[in-house]
């Protein structure tokens, strides 16, 4: 039999192969040894992969929340009062959260050149045909800029409509598609004792906030508008008393720096009573990188540990991997490897340790993290850099917990190894 | 005829925690291109050092060593490793031969190591497999062969990149004597062919087939 094997005319590219054919060789001798040994940088990439996919998750579902609440707003929301609180501020002269407070501020800070105000309202509202139960919201004409709703159909509300008390209505997407004929704009919808007129249909409303977040965005999909005045004409009281003032500042670069005015001129006009709340979103956001920072250092240095505690797995294995060899590095020596050659082989197997460990935990982050996301409900967000960090993470781990061995092997006395029984 | 190796005044000790152990002193050799020259001698007497010296595996601590005219003391660890991997061929008593390699594997490792990849290395690997009559044995491991068989692929190795030296120490000393006389055939046609061979044996037997015997007692050459 005439066994033929293949020219070998680029054996540069053909020793490269054969090295990896070798070295993968010489770890499936000792296979059960080679998979348990890196079992340490499989944990240590799986709990990498989660740790970036599950943080980065995270940071996108805060952000994506507070962004909604408008980078350039400032949020001040009314507080509920116990009854003390109320007496005391009552006693102290501060009137709660008014729409004058806006005008206030529009008047003191020349930063503010927008104040929206939202009274939410407790009426019930009734189609003609079924019964909803959407969130009912009294505003002002320019709460459409500034919380960067748009309109899909017909109008916004209007300055006329507020000053003329008309019972006129937008809705949210989701309200005018449950009530179909009558949701759109010409239709008429019934809220408590009154008719309201729909004059305008909001677009779809991607809402990114979660039920356990912090600071929730109104779900607009599930939303009816009405002019700020109207509250009067459904029973809700004739004060312009307000839930929330939204205060756009000119500029983002400049809300930090207005804070402090209005934060201050609050303190003034509500003579030190705490019946408001101020959301400042970019602070939010900082104080959401910062959290985010914290939790990335505390896993990634448990994910870095047990990476640690798997490469060092890695370089136990390979220096007895280099005793047991130590004959066939004699050898090699022998027949004319150089002491960078044998470096380069026990490299090789160390990098394809690691390097298995790595591909293997990133199929198993991957995995764990898309149960989570499914089991826990959690938003993840498996991003390249996820992917590929860890990988080149366990690459380093190979080189770095495999050089030492490495460096063994070539500086023994080539003499000594072959007579190495 | 052309030298091949040159040593003068050679000698190698071995620092020690009992002091300086001289394992060869002042030798003085000339080895020609093409002879088949055997040196003789008992366990210890140094005949595997200066094996190692001449390949270029240990280096000497005193006098000269020139190899196809290079000072081999002047040489870096890199180019001693160019050397043995082209240049010298090295046989070994017990076969050093890798495991987990095959026989064409085994003989196909110089390539590796080589600084210069020659073409046709498979040609090359059958050529030397068919000389030593183990070209039907090619994907077969170490451990499935016999210890002449064994033997026959290290030579294979030893020759695969036409050295210019042969270095075989005790290369009968684990066979049997009919295998032992039929692996001193192959190095005596090797050498027919041109081959340079220079053999280290405790046996007068095998020593008696090169032409020039030296014998090596106690670190020096004895008449």
């Amino acid at each position: 039999m005439v066994i033929s094997f293949p020219d070998f005319k680029a054996l540069g590219r053909s020793k490269t192969i054969a090295s990896l054919r070798y070295a993968t060789r010489s770890l499936w001798l000792h296979r059960m040894r080679a998979i348990l040994s890196t079992l340490g940088v499989v944990c240590g990439v799986i709990s990498f992969v989660a740790m970036i996919s599950i943080g980065e998750g995270a940071k996108r579902e805060t952000l994506g929340q507070i962004e909604q609440l408008g980078l350039r707003n400032v949020l001040i929301r009314a507080m509920a009062l116990t009854a003390e609180q109320e007496r005391n501020a009552r006693s102290r002269g501060s009137p709660g959260l008014k729409f004058s407070d806006g005008e206030r501020l529009k008047a003191v800070s020349a930063e503010v050149h927008e104040v929206a105000a939202v009274r939410e309202l407790r009426v019930t509202t009734l189609a003609l045909t079924r019964e909803l139960a959407p969130q009912v919201l009294a505003v002002t004409p320019n709460f459409i800029r500034v919380q960067r709703l748009e309109i899909d159909r017909g109008r916004f509300i209007s300055e006329a409509d507020t000053w003329q008390r008309s019972l006129v209505c937008v809705l949210g997407y989701g309200v005018s598609k449950a009530l179909g004929e009558a949701g759109r704009p010409g239709g008429v919808l019934r809220m408590e004792d009154a008719l309201c007129s729909v004059v305008g249909v909001l677009k779809r409303f991607e809402r990114r906030s979660s039920k356990n977040a912090a600071i929730s965005v109104r779900d607009y999909d599930n939303a009816v508008m009405l002019p700020l005045g109207a509250g009067a004409m459904l029973g809700q009281g004739a004060d312009d008393s307000v839930d929330e003032l939204i205060a756009e500042v000119s500029a983002s670069e400049k809300v930090l720096e207005t804070v402090p005015v209005i934060r201050r001129v609050f303190e003034l006009t509500h003579r030190g009573i705490d019946d408001y709340r101020l959301v400042v979103p970019q602070e939010l956001i900082k104080q959401a990188n910062q959290t985010q920072t914290t939790f990335n250092i505390v896993l990634g240095s448990i994910a870095a540990i047990s990476l640690l505690v798997g490469g060092i797995g890695i370089m136990n294995i390979m220096l007895a991997s280099v005793s047991e060899r130590t004959r066939e590095i004699g050898i090699r020596r022998a027949v004319g490897a150089t002491r960078e050659h044998i470096v380069a082989q026990f490299l090789t197997e160390a990098v394809i340790l690691t390097s298995a460990g790595g591909i293997l935990g990133v199929a198993l982050g991957l995995a764990g993290v898309t149960l989570v996301s499914a089991l826990a409900g959690w938003q993840v967000a498996v991003t390249a850099w996820a992917l590929l960090l860890p990988l080149a993470m366990s690459i380093l781990a190979g080189l770095f917990f495999g050089l030492y061995p490495a460096v063994q092997a070539a500086t023994m006395d080539p003499i000594d190894a072959l007579r190495h029984e | 005829m052309e030298r091949l190796v040159e040593i003068t005044g050679l000698g190698k000790s071995y620092s020690m925690t009992g002091g300086e152990v001289q394992v060869l002193g002042d030798l003085d050799m000339e080895v020609q291109h093409g002879e088949f020259v055997s040196i003789m001698g008992a366990s210890g007497s140094g005949k595997s050092t200066l094996l190692h010296i001449l390949g270029g595996l240990d280096r000497h601590t005193r006098g000269t060593y020139r190899f196809a005219g290079r000072d081999m003391q002047a040489l870096s660890d890199a180019t001693l490793s160019a050397i043995r991997a082209s240049e010298v061929g090295f046989i070994f008593q017990s076969f050093n031969l890798i495991p987990q390699l095959s026989v064409y594997e085994n003989v196909e490792l110089p390539f590796f190591y080589a600084p210069e990849n020659p073409l046709a290395a498979s040609e090359r690997i059958m050529e030397a497999l068919s000389k030593v009559g183990l070209s039907h044995r090619l994907r077969h491991r170490p451990s499935e062969l016999s210890g002449g068989e064994m033997q026959r692929v290290a030579i294979a190795r030893a020759i695969v990149m036409s050295p210019r030296l042969v270095l075989a120490d005790e290369p009968t000393g684990s066979l049997d004597s009919v295998t032992g006389e039929q692996i001193l055939a192959i190095l005596q046609d090797l050498n027919n062919a041109g081959a340079t061979v220079l053999l280290v044996t405790h046996n007068f037997e095998v020593a008696r087939r090169a032409r020039r015997r030296l014998v090596l007692k106690d670190g020096h050459f004895v008449s």
